[in-house]
């Protein structure tokens, strides 16, 4: 299994590619219909509500045990009935679709249809559609410039966030294999599993997972570099609409996703992994665009894909909604402001369907709690944690985009209407200092662990707009005196991106690891091969998240104090040993113990050196004692040790016919 | 006379048949109108009067013959109803009961072979569970594949048969069986693409469901061509035939079980399609006597087969639903998406014998009603309609109390039968040990009692071509069995320690459902009997 060429990581990646496109791009074409705004913005509405829409229906469908694909499907397809037919007289509407369809399909044996000029037309249609929008796109040398620079922006963007995962397969950061094993139990229906925690992102992976049916390393490995991009198409939709340039979204896109090793290290390295944060992150920034797009264009659309967006963020990480929360305050004190009578019957409506949808996300913790749930004791740990740190230093890096948004008032002058631009500006100037002075002074001053290391991460999100503001204002006061300009404008941004990425070459990220590739590899190919729950592995505690829901796995610790692999606890609600029949064991050695250089691992991995030292004596004596082993795998690093053993007729007519079945264990 | 004019010589023979044609459908005709509307149903139309008769359409054609029977004065006596006999009676009882159960002589068969050689024709005893799950599904799918066919095929069949229409029949049964294996192939290439795209299982797994499915599909096609011949016993020597031969190869040549099987299945379906076309053949050259009427427009085909295409499919995918919905209840790890659970398809198989005798009994009640209809109906005169109409309504409820207490009696001595095997420990199983097994046979059982009234109601719906009657409430079955059996199922396997078995009151709701619904609309039928056989006509 060459899980470092090109072919593998690619099929897989188409498929849970795929999976993305049916059902947060092809389908909520069809659930949604009528949404406002073009392209990107219309992508971004439909792909909010859908998401929101799949982890409510993913929270009440666990919730009941019946979260499954085919009740997903279901519920998906009743929405979708919703939108297409009204309900008072979908009936009707339904016998007369059927009736349509009978007649289409008479015709069509009978020849009075024919499809090819059918297919003719859509073809023809289709092509003009193209046609148009290439003519936009690239209808001038200032566009091609610009569409050239976004691609290849976004390309960029890409190729950095998904290099890690391409080139190695174990899961990024400890956080990781937290939420593969949360992932899989939203599979197995099992909410809060460790503990109260918002479980939005577990359900959007675990819904991924199963229209991919891939392996949930796989779905967990793509997801968040994908995310990453999303967020970059993001930070692009509220720059290039808010302040009306592209290049300036171009520009915002390319700090972001290009340059966030250099501006925001913090956050670039846990933008290849897969975690809640990052995902709420996505969802951050065209909340508040649609927030404000409400605002102007008093359109339903608009206010609930604002909605939808501020109910994920809420189900998927609550200190994102926090923030977010902040962002809609300073918006609703600068429209207050300027624009007090329009804002103030909008705001009304828009705060009480807010205050629903927060209410929405904090049912689960509600839900949680009664069903005699406690909260996530590590997270919880870590929101009581304190940590002594000093003021942050203020950089270079921070100076820019703060300058930008001190500058941007002045950008108010080039637009019209003015008070729409007043606000606009005032609005972002306002939250790029705020979110500046909270990271400055929240972690110094509460010593709280969360603030110190989330503040940087939501100041982050904020560099690549303060940077993008300051090139808004410069690109107004050297290329707003002539149409003649547009070009240079154009050139001259896609210049300076060239420039910042000879100077600065910028790396991918790289998250640390827990465990060798090749450990995982050797598990995705013995899940690959090996029939689910027939198999055992015996592992490290990483081996178990990688495990559950295909086989049974077994804790080097266990293994250790029970001195033989063919015993294993009963799992679920009861707690008592049985003797499993898996025709196979794998045990997981590893020559080069793994050291992810952690300081909480230490003790750890001190356990460990002593374990593989006891199993390495235990595999000595095993070979001389049976026959029924082999190596099936061994590098410079690792070996994997396999039993087999035999089973014989009466025990397989006794499994196949419910008697002695290991996973009725 | 224009028409007369237009006949060419020597075609007058025929238009003497038609004519007798016409007068056995109603002897004394109003008017033309009323001809050329029993000549339509007869399958005539403009084309077929115009080169067989030489005459313009089907209204010109009419007035000829209407001029024949005005001139020939035509008289017919009322038929008197003979009674039968007791010993005549009784033999056309056995006759029909039979036929109703004789369905079950190939399953009983393949039980037989199960118990004495331990393996069939397209099971194992000792099949690995993958094994299992991959000809269960094979056996699911080809099931709900061609289920629909096979009711097309039979009913469309019957149609053309019960007219001497032999050739029809045998064109209209390839129509459909062509299609049959189109869509067979389509499917198997869909499915294979699919798991590509998303590795639902492993590819031993999708050959072995493909290989099989698509063999078992050909062997559906087949029985359905024996059905229509009425030649279920030559199935049944088919299929013991098919068994010997996996005998043969894996007892003796020592092949893989898979193998030989694969290779039985291919030669079986080979032999029971070609020996079916034989038999349609000697049929025709037999009986086709008359007219050769063209084959009907496409639309008209799949429009009058539609609703026993539905219910075909319906009642088959309902068949195998339960079973489905248990087998993908993640109770623990679930290994794919469907996974055989032994227990529970051992509960239901043995259920299944519950059918056998109520069947046989559906069969003779039916042709009771059905045989003795057109005779009875000149027992009543118009005007005494609604009495007719009473008579057979008493008579539908009179047989589903008999029917009802004929199942009791079938799901008792059953169920007595497989407690006395189970504590015999009989080839060292012991049937009903498991709960779930037990549970399963009991609520499977009823189910199947139930459903057994549901068929009977069907086959009387369908002999009054009223497929309509009958689709629909097998659909909502389906629905309800889905519904009830998915949420059961899964309920049962979160609250109700991994019960997932309790995908069988989906079955059972199912057959309570579809019973109803038909009962109800057998009963409305039965209420307005003349206007419906007025109808079916």
């Amino acid at each position: 299994m060459d899980t470092n060429g090109f072919y593998f990581p690619a099929y897989h990646l188409f498929r849970v590619g795929f999976a993305f496109f049916i059902v947060f791009g092809l389908w909520p074409v069809f659930m949604f219909p009528k949404e406002p705004g073009v392209g990107l913005e219309r992508f971004f509405s439909r792909y909010i509500k859908m998401v929101a829409l799949i982890i409510i229906a993913g929270y009440v469908l666990v919730f009941f045990r019946l979260y499954e694909w085919l009740s997903i499907a279901v519920v998906l397809f009743l929405f979708m009935l919703r939108r297409t037919l009204n309900w008072s007289v979908k009936l009707k509407g339904i016998s007369e679709l059927w009736d349509t369809m009978s007649v289409l399909l008479l015709d069509l044996l009978d020849g009075q249809v024919k499809l090819r000029p059918f297919f003719t037309s859509r073809w023809i249609s289709f092509k003009a559609k193209i046609r148009e929008g290439l003519k936009q796109n690239f209808g001038s040398l200032s566009a091609v410039v610009r569409s050239a620079a976004l691609l290849a922006t976004l390309t960029l963007t890409a190729y950095y966030h998904f290099a890690d995962a391409f080139h190695h397969v174990a899961p990024a950061m400890s956080d990781s294999y937290v939420t593969l094993a949360w992932m899989k139990y939203v599979d197995q229906k099992a909410l809060f599993h460790d503990g109260i925690y918002p479980y939005g992102f577990h359900i959007y992976l675990s819904m991924l997972r199963k229209f991919s049916s891939d392996d949930a390393v796989y779905v967990l490995r793509y997801t968040g570099p994908w995310n990453s991009v999303l967020i970059t198409l993001g930070v692009y939709l509220l720059v290039s609409r808010l302040t009306r340039k592209t290049t300036s979204g171009i520009v915002a896109a390319f700090a972001f996703g290009v340059l966030g090793g250099l501006l925001f290290p913090a956050l670039w390295e846990r933008e290849a992994a897969s975690n809640s944060q990052e995902f709420a992150l996505l969802f951050l920034l065209p909340a508040w665009y649609f927030t404000m797009k409400y605002f102007q264009s008093e359109d339903k659309g608009d206010l609930w894909t604002a909605i939808a967006a501020c109910a994920v963020i809420g189900l998927v990480h609550t200190l994102v909604l926090a923030f977010w929360g902040v962002g809609l305050c300073i918006l609703l004190f600068v429209r207050l402001v300027i624009k007090f009578r329009a804002t103030f019957k909008l705001a009304k409506k828009l705060i009480l369907l807010m205050l629903i949808a927060g209410f929405i996300s904090g049912l689960p913790l509600l839900l949680g709690l009664i069903a005699g749930k406690h909260l996530h004791s590590a997270s919880v740990e870590f929101l009581l944690t304190k940590m002594e740190v000093a003021f942050p230093i203020i950089t270079f890096i921070d100076w820019v985009p703060l300058a930008g948004f001190a500058a941007f008032p002045l950008w108010i002058f080039s637009q019209k209407p003015r008070r729409e631009a007043v606000i606009s500006a005032f609005f972002i100037s306002i939250l790029g200092f705020c979110s500046f002075a909270m990271y400055y002074t929240l972690g110094p001053l509460t010593s709280n662990a969360i603030m110190v290391s989330r503040m940087t991460v939501l100041w982050g999100m904020l560099i690549p707009v303060g940077i993008a503001c300051g090139w808004t204002v410069a690109a107004v006061v050297l290329f707003s005196w002539g149409k003649f300009l547009k070009p240079i404008e154009s050139l001259v941004c896609t210049g300076i991106l060239i420039w910042a990425l000879s100077h600065f070459q910028p790396t991918p990220p790289a998250p640390y690891k827990m465990q060798y590739d090749s450990m995982v590899e050797q598990y995705l190919r013995i899940s690959a091969a090996y029939v689910p729950t027939q198999w055992m592995m015996v592992s490290s505690e990483e081996g178990y998240d990688l495990a559950l829901g295909k086989g049974w796995h077994m804790n080097l610790q266990d293994f250790v104090k029970e001195e033989t692999a063919f015993t294993q606890k009963g799992e679920r609600d009861k707690d008592y040993i049985d003797v499993l029949n898996t025709p196979d064991i794998f045990i997981f050695y590893e020559k080069n113990i793994f050291d992810p250089h952690l300081q909480p691992m230490d003790e750890i991995i001190a356990g460990r050196i002593k374990s593989y030292a006891w199993l390495s004596e235990w595999i000595k004596q095993y070979k001389k004692t049976h026959e029924d082993w082999s190596v099936v795998y061994e590098d410079k690093d690792i070996f994997v040790f396999r039993i087999h053993r035999v089973q014989n007729q009466n025990k397989l007519f006794q499994q196949t016919w419910g008697l002695g079945w290991p996973s009725e264990i | 006379m224009e028409g007369t004019r237009e006949l060419a010589f020597g075609k007058i023979e025929n238009i003497v048949h038609l004519t007798e044609a016409v007068l056995q459908r109603h002897s004394t005709p109003e008017d033309q109108y009323e001809i050329a509307a029993i000549m339509e149903s007869l399958g005539w139309n403009d084309r077929m009067v115009n080169e067989t008769f030489g005459c313009k359409n089907v209204f010109s054609l009419a007035v000829i013959i209407m001029d024949a029977i005005q001139k020939e004065h035509h008289t017919t006596i009322m038929p008197q109803t003979k009674k039968l006999s007791p010993m005549r009676y009784i033999v056309k009882i056995l006759r029909s009961f039979l036929r109703g159960s004789i369905f079950a002589l190939p399953m009983a068969v393949s039980v037989g072979a199960m118990l004495t050689l331990r393996f069939s024709i397209w099971s194992y005893k000792y099949f690995s569970l993958q094994d299992a799950t991959s000809i269960s599904i094979a056996t699911i799918f080809s099931f709900a594949t061609i289920g629909g066919f096979t009711q097309a095929i039979a009913r469309r069949g019957f149609l053309y048969i019960g007219q001497d229409l032999y050739t029809m029949a045998r064109r209209s049964t390839y129509y459909f069986i062509k299609i049959g294996y189109y869509v067979c192939i389509t499917i198997a290439v869909a499915f294979a693409l699919f798991n590509f795209f998303f590795s639902l299982y492993p590819w031993r797994m999708v050959l072995i469901i493909l290989l099989y499915f698509l063999f078992l599909s050909s062997i559906w096609l087949s029985v359905t061509v024996m059905y229509v011949l009425q030649k279920e016993l030559v199935f049944t020597g088919i299929i013991t035939l098919g068994i010997a031969l996996v005998l043969v190869f894996f007892r003796l040549f020592q092949l893989n079980i898979m193998v030989s099987q694969i290779i039985a299945l291919f030669i079986v379906s080979l032999l029971s399609t070609l020996i079916g076309n034989y038999y349609f053949l000697r049929t025709e050259q037999r009986n086709e006597k008359g007219i050769d009427p063209p084959f009907p427009r496409q639309s008209v085909l799949w429009y009058t087969s539609f609703p026993y295409f539905v219910y075909g499919f319906a009642y088959f995918t309902y068949l195998h639903l339960d079973r489905v919905l248990a087998w993908s209840t993640d109770n623990a790890f679930m290994p794919y998406p469907i996974w055989f659970r032994g227990e529970y398809e051992l509960g239901l198989d043995f259920a299944l014998l519950v059918l056998i005798l109520p069947m046989g009994f559906v069969e003779v009640v039916v042709n009771e009603i059905m045989a003795n209809l057109l005779a009875n109906q000149k027992i009543f005169s118009a005007s005494d309609a609604s009495s007719m109409n009473h008579w057979y309504s008493g008579l539908y409820k009179r047989r589903f109390v008999t029917v009802s207490i004929f199942s009791v009696l079938s799901a008792v001595i059953l169920f007595l039968v497989i407690q006395i095997l189970s504590k015999a420990n009989f080839e060292d199983v012991n049937i009903l040990a498991t709960p779930i097994t037990k549970f399963v046979f009991i609520w499977a059982v009823i189910s199947y009692c139930i459903l057994a009234l549901g068929l009977m109601n069907s086959l009387i719906l369908f002999s009054l071509s009223q497929p309509g009657l009958v689709f629909r409430p097998m659909l909502w079955g389906l629905i309800i069995d889905l519904c009830l059996g998915f949420v059961l199922s899964r309920w049962g396997s979160y609250y109700w320690n991994g019960s997932y078995h309790w995908a069988v009151i989906g079955l059972f709701a199912g057959a309570v459902v579809f019973t109803w619904l038909t009962s109800r609309r057998v009963l409305k039928v039965l209420n307005h009997l003349d206007y419906y056989l007025y109808a079916a006509m």
